[in-house]
């Protein structure tokens, strides 16, 4: 095995020779200490094993086991504090692991191509006898024709099942090597190369694309798109559809999508069925109520006319939706409270006890955020004046809210998958099965010495038995050989 | 060369009753079909046993609402100016009949949709009912007073007229009887003004029957 | 038949094939007992390293098999009526994945029987698809009922090829448990009618072999499809979180088996450890919620 292992040269191996040259300098020193470590599979697992604990970090803060741990030992209640303000998947400590791990993925798989080459383009093909009596299993052909004859039979046979076979004639003995698949031990490249893919389809995602995860519209409003991408969205209805058991079988958006002012789709935006325009996508996140208001001047001129959407929640009760509208030009701004949507009898605004379809609008100073006058409760249809406006609560109607994306790194994403199960594909289907043989004149006849390199390689072992079961016919009874002939005394 | 050869890859111990051949060929059958008879039996036991035969009727093959074809399920209930009426005493005339409450904030943001659309239809015989459930008469009528419906709204607080008949779940519901008194659609959503319109006319149009 | 009969019999078929697998594991077991007490051959009782197990045939162990392939008709019979109902892969709660399970399990075992030619690595697995098995009778019976799907869960075609992967993976990986497991107790206890040890760590690599591909497809197609629903590939979820590290953890026995030489006792060791993984993964959306906290099971 010796001289096989010689071959598997790193490039580890080739700085750590060139680092025990005299006069090397100390960067080439330094260089070969950082590579040394990313190679290093010990330093890998404690990467691996450190990023599993700030992954456990993140993700048990969405259990309930923090919650509980001041309940048993209330002195740690501040570091659960501390650990539920802690956002890890975003900390510089994670992203800086990630990375580390990412190289030493880099460096180690670029650190095995020469040894794997080696072992693909030029196979060592010497052996020696001590080989056959370690190797288990072996076998021994007595053949009865002349050396070279019998060699290339043996080639022959072993090219019919597939192997590329290599000979070399050393001191009056031929020594082959043969292998299949040696193009299988490549796969571990694409796949490698498809992790770190992935990764950097991760990192050019959240650097050069964007996600607004609060893009609401009401029902038969326009709303920009805003980041810059000149994208304007008209809902034209919102529907959410059940079951008879009151599952939600549906949610859909009806939306116009403008690019400027021309309408460029014109498409229903569901759960599953993202919307997607030049690399920006819009998904259906979730919807909720919205009041169509309509304010006018003292002269009786509309202001102001489009539904505001309840994305709030109201300061004097947490549980009723509340929305604010800003009019700069007026120097006002109006503020809504909807009914609490628990249907209790909490009062929504002082003493105040909203009715459904009912709602109450508070009219402040739009730069000092005063009070002006007092509010009012308006009922659908109704008209109040605040502010010296004219504020009309025309409808009730509803919004939905839609997250809208542009991620340029998933063509990236898609590629690296499909490199990994690919390179896995390859990896797996494809073993590298190697055969040594040593043939020799002996005793006037000819002898073949056959084994495989399968140490403790079962499924190597089981190949070679019919490798051998193949090449009977043609030498006559295979013999057991080496260490199988030591088991059966 | 009489050895065990290691090109041999059958299975060989050499003189043992590990070697015991496989039973004979009608024994292992007959033995296979008794253990594949004796499960079936058993899992039939179990079936009796854990009361399978109940199972199945909920879910994706639950029939909680009337049917689409059937003739709908008739009830009594009061309406907005204390009349009592039967949904029978619409047989002959296209009925859209609608559950609601007023505590359900797709059913008001759909009212004035439903108010413009029976405005539309109405000349044309359909008949809209929305009975509102699950909140006392007072409230539901207030406010369909309120927002102007005119169409008929009726009120079954405790859903004691309705609720063994149409077990709603969802609201609003929608469900269209034509003049027949056969349901024609089931509709779990809110609509606009337009879909009131685009379902109706499955109800309006006169019945095949009469032509 | 009607939706209700077919809801019926799909749990009828899960019912044979949890009393099929009851009755192999009862069988194998019986046959390692009787083989355990025939006069061992002389020569060792060390097994062959390479060779096929050399065990032959006895009553026990042939009923087993036979029940063993009736559960695997059972369960397979329970997923195909099941998806006739439901037009949609098995993939809406535990109960569907669960019964996936059983039957990918299985037929992942039978064809580990054929290839290796030993009854052997059924002593451990037929009890782990026991323990899954008795998991789905655990769960309440309103699971047994079809139901519809929330929008979110609308996806068939991503969804089904999702779960599917992940039942070959962890499926998979319960074989490579048993194999492993297995193989600490014939390197204990070397029985000449135990498989090699040899053969034992290829079975578990290979399982691995096919498990890990399909983890990979997991993560992938899970991504994909919240990509889709949710608009985010990935978000932490306790569930995917476990995923991945069943992923990296089954991505490290691999590494140190081909590069460290770990083959044998430590990678049968790692494999048992390893399996706590794909338990969790399994099912930790009970105790963490999560976004695959689906229907309450």
């Amino acid at each position: 095995m010796s001289s096989v292992a010689a071959r598997d040269e790193r490039v580890t191996d080739i700085l750590r020779r060139r680092a025990g040259q005299p006069g090397r300098s100390p960067v080439e020193a330094a260089i070969d200490r950082v590579w040394r470590f990313f190679c290093s599979v010990r330093a890998a697992i404690y990467e691996i094993v450190f990023l599993s604990l700030l992954v456990l970090i993140g993700t048990l803060k969405g259990s309930i086991i923090p919650a509980q741990i001041p309940r048993f030992v209330p002195a740690l209640e501040p570091l659960v504090v501390r650990w539920y303000a802690f956002d890890v998947f975003r900390s510089g400590i994670f992203s800086f692991t990630l990375a580390l791990l990412t190289v030493a993925i880099v460096v180690c798989t670029v650190n095995r191509l020469p040894g794997i080459w080696a072992a693909i383009a030029h196979p060592t093909v010497a052996t020696t006898r001590r080989f056959f009596q370690t190797a288990e299993p072996a076998a021994r052909f007595g053949v009865d024709a002349p050396l070279q004859a019998a060699v290339d039979a043996l080639v022959r046979a072993l090219q019919a099942r597939r192997y590329r076979v290599v000979r070399e004639d050393r001191d009056g003995e031929v020594h082959v090597y043969a292998d299949k698949n040696r193009f299988g031990i490549l796969g571990t490249f694409p796949f490698h190369l498809g992790l770190i893919l992935v990764l950097v389809g991760g990192i050019v995602g959240a650097q050069l694309g964007f996600r607004e995860t609060m893009f609401s519209i009401p029902e038969g409003s326009v709303r920009d798109v805003g980041y810059g991408t000149g994208l304007r969205v008209e809902l034209t209805g919102f529907i959410d559809t059940y079951d008879e058991l009151g599952a939600v079988t549906e949610y859909r958006s009806d939306v116009i999508l403008y690019e400027g002012d021309r309408e460029v789709r014109r498409q229903s935006i569901e759960v599953n069925k993202p919307l997607t325009y030049n690399n920006i996508t819009f998904y259906q996140t979730s919807y909720g109520q919205a009041a169509a208001m309509r304010i006018t001047d003292a002269a009786g001129r509309v202001v102001f006319e489009d539904p505001i959407e309840f994305t709030y929640l109201s300061r004097s009760n947490k549980d009723a939706p509340a929305a604010k509208l800003d009019l700069p030009a007026q120097g006002i701004a109006l503020e809504l409270v909807y009914p609490n949507l628990l249907l209790d009898a909490k009062p929504e605004i002082g003493d105040i006890k909203l009715q459904p379809g009912q709602l109450y609008a508070q009219a402040r100073d739009w730069r000092t955020n005063e009070r002006i006058g007092e509010g009012a409760v308006l009922g659908q249809g109704d008209t109040a004046t605040l502010a010296g406006y004219g504020v009309q609560f025309v409808r009730e109607t509803r919004f939905t809210l839609l997250q809208v994306a542009s991620n340029p790194g998933i063509p990236i994403l898609f590629a690296a998958s499909a490199m990994g199960v690919l390179g896995l594909a390859v990896t797996f289907g494809f073993p590298h099965r190697r055969v040594r043989a040593i043939v020799s004149e002996r005793d006037a006849a000819t002898e073949m010495l056959i084994a495989p390199m399968a140490r403790r390689d079962w499924a190597g072992k089981r190949d070679f038995i019919a490798t051998v079961a193949a090449l009977e016919p043609r030498f006559g009874a295979a013999e057991p050989y080496g260490r199988m002939l030591d088991e059966r005394t | 060369m009489t050895e065990a050869a290691p090109v041999d890859a059958s299975p060989r111990l050499g003189p043992s009753a590990l070697e015991a051949p496989a039973p004979p060929r009608r024994a292992a059958a007959a033995a296979g079909l008794l253990l594949a008879v004796l499960i079936i039996v058993g899992a039939w036991f179990v079936g009796g046993q854990q009361g399978f035969e109940r199972m199945g009727f909920s879910g994706v093959n639950s029939s909680l609402l009337p049917k689409v074809g059937d003739p709908a399920p008739d009830f009594v209930t009061m309406l907005s100016d204390g009349s009592i009426v039967r949904l029978s005493d619409f047989r002959g005339q296209p009925v859209w009949l609608n559950f609601w409450g007023s505590w359900c904030p797709p059913c008001r943001s759909e009212m004035p949709d439903m108010e413009a659309a029976y405005k539309k239809l109405q000349p044309q015989g359909l008949v809209m009912l929305a009975v509102a459930v699950d909140e006392p008469a007072s409230v539901s009528f207030d406010y369909a007073a309120r927002n102007g419906a005119t169409y008929l709204v009726a009120s079954d607080p405790e859903r004691k007229m309705t609720g063994s008949v149409y077990p709603i779940v969802n609201f609003p519901t929608h469900i269209l009887i034509d003049r027949e008194g056969i349901v024609r659609q089931i509709v779990l959503a809110e609509l606009n003004t337009d879909e009131f319109i685009a379902y109706a006319e499955t109800i309006l149009q006169p019945s095949e029957a009469a032509t | 038949m009607s939706g209700p009969e077919l809801v019926r019999y799909s749990f009828y078929g899960f019912t044979a094939a949890s009393l099929a697998i009851v009755a192999a594991t009862v069988l194998y077991l019986t046959d390692a007992a009787w083989l355990a007490r025939m006069p061992q051959p002389a020569g060792g009782t060390r097994p062959s390293p390479w060779r096929l197990t050399p065990v032959g045939m006895t009553t026990a162990g042939w009923l087993a098999q036979v029940a063993t392939r009736l559960a695997l008709v059972f369960a397979g019979a329970a997923v195909v009526l099941r998806v006739i109902v439901a037009k949609r892969g098995p993939y809406s709660d535990m109960y569907e994945f669960s019964v996936a399970f059983v039957f990918v399990a299985l037929a992942g075992y039978v064809v580990l029987e054929r290839v290796y030619r030993t009854r052997a690595i059924g002593l451990i697995a037929l009890p782990v698809v026991l323990g899954m098995v008795i998991y789905v009778w655990s769960l309440p019976p309103s699971v047994r009922e079809v139901r519809g799907l929330i929008p979110a869960l609308q996806s068939s075609w991503i969804l089904t090829a999702h779960v599917t992967s992940g039942v070959i993976a962890y499926a998979a990986f319960a074989l490579s448990f048993a194999a492993g497991i297995l193989y600490l107790v014939v390197d204990r206890w070397p029985r000449s009618w135990l498989p090699s040890t040899e053969l034992l760590d290829d079975a578990a690599f290979r399982a691995v072999a096919i498990g890990f591909p399909a983890q990979s497809m997991l993560l992938i197609l899970g991504s994909v499809w919240a990509h889709q629903a949710w608009g985010a590939y990935w978000q932490w979820d306790p569930k995917e979180t476990a995923a991945l590290f069943t992923f990296l953890v089954y991505g490290a026995y691999l590494h140190t088996r081909s590069l460290r030489g770990w083959r044998g006792r430590r990678s049968a060791i790692f494999l048992a450890a390893a399996f706590a993984t794909v338990v969790f993964a399994y099912y930790g959306n009970y105790w963490f919620g999560g976004l695959h906290a689906y229907g309450g099971v």
